[in-house]
């Protein structure tokens, strides 16, 4: 595809790796827009559901893909299949829940009916069609590349797209602190969130991955007045020497920790789980961690907050996980998922939930600042005027090929913390998918 | 969950106890559209609880869902409280959004608890924040239940349930 079939896009560069900028216009721009979909949310992995949501043949849920509705299905074989949410026979929305369980998805228009594999089972008028009908050709149309890692459910509308694996690469390492630290690894606390924020899906994919400068500013209220596990001089410590991890793909991850009892703000039944299923490296740093805050390319991220106090000695972290959809230039729907630990208590989850949703998210004391900010940037983006001023990320590139030798897992870590790297690399990777004619 | 978590069969309250509580909660609105929340904190129990969710869309034959959105013990509802209230403490709050929270269909029945009431009411709560104007409006029913004290009722416990699967604002900064 090319950029003629699209709206125009603004002025070139969008990126400028020598002076460390970025053009104000790709934030809100349809051109932009219409090219990201197609040189980068049609051709890339990206991220459809959890398992955990899903775990019962019959079980369904309705998500987009690249801006599609499809259906994510638990077959009756236990695989998994994902079908665009459309009837084969007149295009009909055949799944018209957020979720639930059914073996058959019948269209409420003629009566055709696919089973969970995808096939047609059923016209109502099979013996009106010509002799010779192949009706396993008339089935719903899949989402052609469907794959998971650990739990996590990736599609893509890219046949030709590499392997999932390849895709997460060195990332998986740190996808597994998270996700897959314990042998059942995580599971989702009930539906998502979903809720709509006027910011570009790359104002949120670089906030988390990751703008470590705004978290004093922004958050000031929460960590004024929360009651955090470390207090203001120790999480200031602890930003110093914290570090931000750069993967190949666009990933990264910022980690902060702060020694002390090992996995201290962890529940205790957990802690031999973690020592048996990560890995030395990994398990150096899951005992230290007090945040840890991604975005895997392109639009999925996640943070695990900073434990609080929720009654005397009991402490309890937030996991969660949020997709920034686009609908539109300057638009995104968010699906925000909290997760626990599969073998963790009913009364942990559970606190684990409300530790989540009051900090994050729609309500949450945390996010609810952010999200004002980022809405605010729109408008003041889409204008010419902003030309020959892109926005700033400098502070990237006096560390941007110095990365740290102290840092025990894969990929590229950086100091400062709060220097703006692997949001830059984050919009480098971005620059490089827009800017390459596809092969 | 879409029933009511109170039970509807409980006989209902006196004329004069009814009115009571319409006036409780048309006060304590007004403190909430008036930013007043040194005042509204006043009308809590020591041991209150506020929660919010909003719904998941499923058949008519199956189970109906929610998720959660705010879930706040007395302490943290506080501290959510003093951080919309603080100018240093927050954006998203300051300039606060203009807001104007409209009751009806009140409902209240006696609690299994002594002392306590149930009161089921539908609540429009419209918003307009920003220099641009942006207005939003939230359709919510609101489960509270009031405790009777000797310097009148306190607010045990607020569940709001809004009446929505994608909520149409970027943050619910506000109090129902």
């Amino acid at each position: 595809m090319t950029q003629s079939s699209h709206a125009p896009c603004p002025p070139q560069p969008w990126i400028d790796d020598k002076t460390g900028t970025v053009s104000r216009r790709i934030f809100d721009d349809e051109g932009i827009f219409a090219l990201e979909k197609a040189r980068i949310f049609r051709r890339s992995w990206l991220y459809l559901a959890h398992e955990s949501e899903i775990a019962a043949p019959g079980d369904v849920v309705t998500r987009r893909l690249a801006g599609d509705p499809v259906i994510v299905a638990r077959r009756d074989d236990g695989g998994i299949g994902v079908y665009l949410n459309s009837c084969r026979h007149r295009g009909v929305r055949l799944c018209r829940v957020d979720s639930g369980s059914m073996r058959r998805f019948v269209c409420p228009y003629h009566g055709w009916t696919f089973g969970n594999d995808g096939a047609l089972l059923s016209t109502t008028v099979d013996n009106l069609f010509p002799e010779g009908t192949d009706f396993t050709k008339l089935g719903l149309i899949p989402v052609p590349r469907v794959a998971t890692y650990k739990g996590l459910i990736f599609g893509s509308w890219n046949t030709e797209v590499g392997p999932l694996e390849d895709h997460l690469g060195d990332f998986r390492w740190y996808l597994d602190l998270f996700f897959a630290r314990t042998p059942g690894g995580a599971t989702v606390l009930g539906p998502p969130q979903r809720f709509v924020v006027n910011a570009d899906w790359k104002t949120a994919a670089i906030n988390f991955g990751t703008d470590n400068t705004h978290i004093i500013t922004t958050h000031i209220g929460p960590l004024t007045l929360s009651k955090t596990a470390f207090d203001r001089k120790q999480i200031m410590g602890a930003l110093r020497d914290a570090v931000q991890v750069s993967t190949p793909g666009g990933h990264s991850v910022s980690l902060v920790t702060v020694p002390g009892r090992p996995y201290a703000h962890y529940p205790e039944e957990l802690h031999p789980l973690y020592e048996r299923t990560l890995d030395e490296s990994q398990r150096v740093i899951l005992r230290d961690l007090a945040i840890g805050v991604s975005t895997v390319f392109p639009n999925l991220s996640f943070i695990e907050n900073i434990a609080q106090e929720v009654a005397p000695g009991v402490h309890v972290k937030g996991l969660l996980m949020r997709q920034w959809q686009p609908v539109g230039p300057g638009k995104i729907e968010v699906l925000s998922w909290c997760f626990a630990e599969r073998e963790a208590s009913a009364e942990y989850r559970e606190a684990a939930l409300v530790r989540g949703v009051n900090d994050f998210g729609v309500g949450g004391v945390f996010e609810q600042e952010d999200v004002e900010l980022w809405s605010s940037i729109g408008d003041l983006s889409r204008s010419p005027a902003g030309d020959g001023h892109p926005f700033v990320f400098a502070t990237a590139l006096p560390h941007l090929d110095d990365p740290v030798a102290d840092h025990p897992g894969p990929g590229r870590a950086y100091r400062p913390f709060a220097s703006e790297i692997t949001q830059f690399k984050f919009l480098q990777h971005w620059n490089q998918l827009m800017t390459e004619e596809p092969a | 969950m879409t029933a009511s978590p109170h039970p509807t069969t409980a006989a209902p309250v006196t004329d004069a106890e009814y009115r009571a509580v319409c006036e409780f909660l048309y006060d304590e609105a007004a403190l909430l559209d008036q930013d007043a929340y040194a005042a509204w904190l006043g009308l809590l129990t020591a041991d209150v609880r506020y929660r919010l969710r909003a719904r998941t869309l499923r058949a008519l034959d199956q189970a109906a869902s929610t998720y959660r959105v705010v879930d706040n013990n007395a302490e943290e509802l506080r501290i959510r409280v003093g951080q919309i209230s603080d100018p240093r403490l927050t954006f998203a709050e300051n300039p606060p959004s203009i807001t104007r929270r409209h009751l009806h269909n009140i409902r209240v029945r006696a609690a299994a608890e002594p002392g306590e009431l149930h009161v089921t009411v539908n609540v429009l709560l419209h918003r307009s924040r920003g220099v641009e104007g942006e207005e939003h409006c939230y359709s919510a029913q609101r489960h509270d239940v009031l405790r009777r004290t000797d310097d009148g009722y306190l607010l045990a416990a607020r569940e709001v349930v809004l009446d929505s699967t994608v909520i149409k604002s970027m943050n619910v900064s506000v109090l129902f």
